[in-house]
């Protein structure tokens, strides 16, 4: 039998402090790893320090409080006036009554007195210190140190940014009004601008460093590009009355920026771990891994009865933009040590899971995670096309840019966990997670790898709005970035504005937990698609439910080809391509 | 081996194949469905029980269970048999001129053949008096846990508390089981079964309070306050203790005890029969065994902290289904008297996988 007393235990005050913050931290792995670890931390105090009880007691709370801010990342249990961050305090300073005791310890009284002048005089000593090099600042943010960038840049602090500044009019970008209008007038009009949605100060402005992240403007040149055609008796509300379509990929034209990127960007310098490029773009290279190599099938448009028309590639077609949707600390100067290391705990992951090629931290900071030249598992469901080619497969065909932010909140509960939709508590954002310095990073590395690559500007898109559910055969199965995502700051036409292949080449849906989820407000992309697909089913000469089964039939037919190449080249070690 | 007449052989045949169709239908729900080679490069739990061998792995859908039968029965080798165990995928060794069948299949042909199955391990240990305990329960074990590369993957056991008097007997278990595990490639250790208990059911609690696992050999008991165990212990009753002692009065064999008490039994009615009656008197009685043991280990121990919150009792293992067991042990348990204060004894979510998934915690921990 295993007697008492084999265990040793930190005492009864650091236990119950480690009890009440082990209660904020998620999951049985996480919480135990913190018990654990603050139990040992607060056991391992230098004999030396032990001889001092105050000094031995705020390093113990001091520890275990550090280890607590790793294991608690949830926002909004540090939020002013929450019982959590009472617990935090109660963890940093000694409660009033141990506060009078501090020097009563077991030390002789003479040994007590020497410590307590040693402590006067480092204090003293620090306060003079203090005085002479005047007021205490907390460090800058965007210092070129901090982000890493060429000492030519300015060091001016930025504008903290917090949450609560972001007014709520990411929704604007579905523009209900001319939804309305489309079924009202009969006519389908193409959006051709934003909703501005007042904003909290009512002054109808953005508020600074934020407006790429809320508030794409209207693109000034998109043309009306497609002929309406009045509604038909026999179909009164429809959205089929498209008689033309003006892009032979069923994607609107809108020429506001050109398809290509005619720039000159090159790599300065190259040192162990970063790299540095013309653009003022810097690349952390240190957490690089390798993953399988690039090699996938692409569909040609229009081709033969699928899947002939396949052909092997190794080539980088486009961009995909993701949100890590990860927990995150309130964006604010006090808050660096934890926001840093939350960071580097999801690069680590991100490497562990080769999730990303590119992550983008909430300084701005891009980290390179999986190398270029391999896949990463970013999209492994999800559906793109572009003037000529289909993509089912986009952790091969496309680079996948994450930024750490949070764009959905989900929440799961009841039977079924998260298989059960109906089940799922799924929120959007009321403002978008992106700051500014992350928008910057991102356009930078953007237009890098557009030049690099030649990627086309159709084929930069982000990952809420080429994610499919394969099974169920409909859309928006991931919604990060679906809408409020800032194409126009990236010199990319906007993509909630044009049709989803998804949806007109393979007949993919929506349900209406999808349309709960936007209150019945879808970005225009999505009717646009559904009247091309009625166009196209009419042109058919079938009706819309039998055109859109042979899509799918279509889809089931290339994605089951494809898996089955997968698996057959996985097993043959990678067939050789061009 | 004497020859049998035919028609022996014939009804014998008859019911093996009876038996194995059974156990194929049984098997696509009980045994994990696919069996490749593929290696497992994540962390697994396993409860090496005395009834029960339940595999814990971590999905993209949460946990999931696997088990078998830890038990075997002996039937007569031919080659008509041996095929058809090959084609239902029946677990089985060719030894000599018989057929070892275990895992689930042997408590279905025990059934069948109206036969009592044999158990490889005993009072929570490996059966010293089973020749073959160890290689069935390596058969068994390669059944769920599979091969991976070599020292990759975190895998955890459960061991039972060392009984008193029998603490090396442990030792050699423990270090047999790891030998075996370890040369699947795992990263092994082992965890308390009690404590396995814990990591499970008390994440709430911070893994503060007392977990029971009354399995099929023996009672085990731990104490942990913030996942530190403080005690932690076994006593040698359990469920096949029940079974035996009441077989024993009634003169039922312990295959019909044991239906009894796994689909009839609720501890909170009045007995109907004789077994029933017996049932409760045994049940009682390792009740107010685990009670007593409780009340006198927690009672010597002189370094527990002062818990200002009172803490769970959380009971798990197959002993502790039957309908009205948590009742019986809050009746005898006085809360007055107690060592430690206690806030309410619960029954575990999943007592047959707490274990199970409480080592997969700790693997997970230890990954």
């Amino acid at each position: 039998m295993r007697r008492p007393g084999q265990a040793k235990l930190p005492s009864a005050v650091y236990l119950r402090l480690i009890d009440k913050l082990a209660a904020s931290v998620p999951g049985p792995v996480l919480r135990l790893k913190f018990i654990r670890l603050a139990i040992y931390e607060s056991l391992r105090v230098p004999r030396i320090v032990k001889l001092c009880p105050p000094l031995a007691d705020a390093r113990i709370r001091q520890a275990i409080l550090r280890i607590a801010l790793d294991f608690i990342p949830a926002q909004p249990r540090f939020l002013p006036g929450k019982e959590t961050e009472k617990t935090a305090t109660d963890g940093l300073l000694p409660p009033a009554d141990r506060r009078k005791t501090l020097f009563r310890g077991p030390l002789f009284p003479p040994v007590r007195m020497s410590f307590g002048i040693a402590i006067t005089i480092i204090l003293a000593g620090s306060v003079i210190a203090m005085k002479t090099a005047g007021p205490f600042q907390l460090p800058s943010m965007n210092t070129p140190e901090f982000l890493g960038a060429p000492q030519s840049l300015s060091a001016t602090p930025p504008a903290a940014t917090p949450a609560s500044a972001f007014p709520d009019h990411t929704r604007s970008l579905i523009d209900h009004d001319i939804l309305q209008s489309l079924s009202s007038q009969g006519d389908f009009m193409p959006f051709t601008g934003f909703e501005q949605a007042p904003l909290a100060g009512g002054t109808g402005e953005p508020p600074p460093g934020i407006e790429g992240a809320c508030t794409d403007p209207p693109a000034e040149s998109e043309p009306n590009s497609f002929a309406t055609d009045p509604p038909t008796e026999s179909e009164p509300n429809s959205l089929a009355t498209v008689t033309a379509v003006p892009h032979p990929a069923g994607n609107i034209e809108t020429p506001t920026f050109s398809e290509y990127l005619e720039e000159s960007i090159w790599l300065v310098e190259k040192r162990k771990g970063t790299e540095f490029y013309s653009n003022r773009l810097q690349i952390l290279t240190s957490a690089e891994v390798k993953n399988v190599p690039r090699s996938y099938y692409r569909f040609r448009r229009g081709g033969a009865k699928p899947p002939h028309g396949a052909t092997p590639t190794r080539t980088i077609a486009g961009l995909l933009y993701h949100t890590s949707e990860s927990d995150l600390f309130p964006f604010r100067p006090d808050m660096n040590q934890s926001i840093s290391k939350y960071s580097k705990w999801l690069i680590r992951y991100t490497g562990k899971n080769r999730s990303y090629h590119y992550l983008i931290d909430r300084f701005g900071r891009v980290f390179r995670i999986v190398a270029e030249g391999d896949a990463a598992f970013h999209a492994g469901n999800a559906v793109w096309a572009d003037r000529d080619w289909l993509y089912l497969n986009l952790n091969h065909a496309f680079l996948g840019i994450c930024f750490e932010g949070k764009d959905s909140e989900r929440n799961v509960s009841g039977k079924g966990g998260k298989k059960n939709r109906d089940t799922q508590n799924v929120s959007l954002p009321r403002a978008s997670t992106l700051n500014d310095a992350q928008l910057k990073s991102g356009r930078e590395l953007t237009d890098w790898l557009r030049v690099k690559y030649r990627i086309p500007q159709q084929n930069c898109v982000t990952h809420g709005i080429v994610s499919i559910n394969a099974h169920n055969r409909l859309i928006g199965y991931h919604l990060d970035l679906s809408t409020g995502f800032s194409f126009q700051r990236f010199r990319l036409n906007n993509k909630n504005m044009e049709s989803l292949p998804s949806i007109t080449e393979f007949g993919f849906s929506y349900d209406t937990y999808f349309l709960k989820l936007f209150d019945g407000k879808l970005w225009p992309g999505i009717h646009l698609s559904e009247a091309i697909l009625r166009k196209n089913a009419k042109a058919a000469n079938l009706p819309l439910g039998r055109y859109r089964e042979q899509l799918m039939e279509n889809f089931a037919i290339l994605f089951d080809w494809q898996r089955n190449q997968q698996k057959k080249e996985a097993q043959d070690n990678l067939p050789s391509h061009n | 081996m004497p020859k049998k007449n035919d028609d022996t052989n014939e009804s014998r045949l008859d019911k093996i194949t009876e038996a194995a169709e059974e156990i194929a239908k049984h098997q696509t729900v009980a045994v994990p469905p696919v069996k490749t080679n593929a290696r497992n490069d994540k962390a697994v739990g396993v409860d090496i029980g005395t009834s029960k061998i339940v595999f814990a792995e971590n999905g993209d859908d949460g946990m999931t269970f696997y088990s078998q039968t830890n038990a075997f029965i002996e039937v007569d080798y031919s080659k008509f048999t041996e095929r058809i165990m090959n084609e239902n995928n029946i677990l089985h060794h060719k030894v000599d001129n018989a057929l070892v069948v275990y895992g689930d299949g042997a408590e279905i042909f025990a059934n069948m053949l109206n036969a009592e199955t044999r158990r490889p391990m005993r009072k929570g240990l490996l059966n010293p008096s089973e020749a073959r305990a160890l290689d069935i329960i390596k058969g068994i074990l390669d059944d769920l846990v599979k091969t991976t590369a070599p020292r990759t993957p975190q895998l955890c056991f459960s061991i039972p508390g060392a009984p008193e008097n029998a603490e090396t007997d442990i030792i050699y278990h423990e270090a047999i089981l790891k030998r075996h595990l370890d040369q699947k490639g795992y990263c092994v250790k082992s965890i308390n079964e009690g404590q396995a208990v814990i990591f499970s059911e008390l994440e709430n609690e911070n893994f503060s309070g007392i977990g029971i696992s009354a399995g099929g050999g023996m009672c085990n008991v731990c104490l942990s306050f913030l996942s530190v165990p403080l005690l932690s212990y076994s006593i040698t009753k359990g469920g096949d203790y029940i079974d035996d002692a009441v077989s024993s009065v009634t003169g039922e064999v312990s295959t019909r005890v044991r239906d009894v008490k796994e689909n009839e039994l609720d501890l909170r009615k009045r007995p109907k029969n004789d077994i029933e009656d017996a049932l409760h008197i045994y049940y009682d009685d390792l009740i107010k065994t685990l009670v007593t043991s409780l009340n006198e280990n927690i009672g010597r121990t002189s370094k527990i902290p002062k818990v200002e919150q009172p803490v769970p009792i959380v009971l798990s293992g197959g002993t502790v289904m039957p309908p009205g067991f948590k009742e019986r042990f809050e009746f005898f348990m006085d809360r007055g008297t107690f060592p430690i204060p206690i806030n309410g004894v619960r029954i575990a979510d999943d007592p047959l996988t707490a274990t199970a998934r409480g080592s997969l915690i700790a693997a997970m921990y230890e990954s």
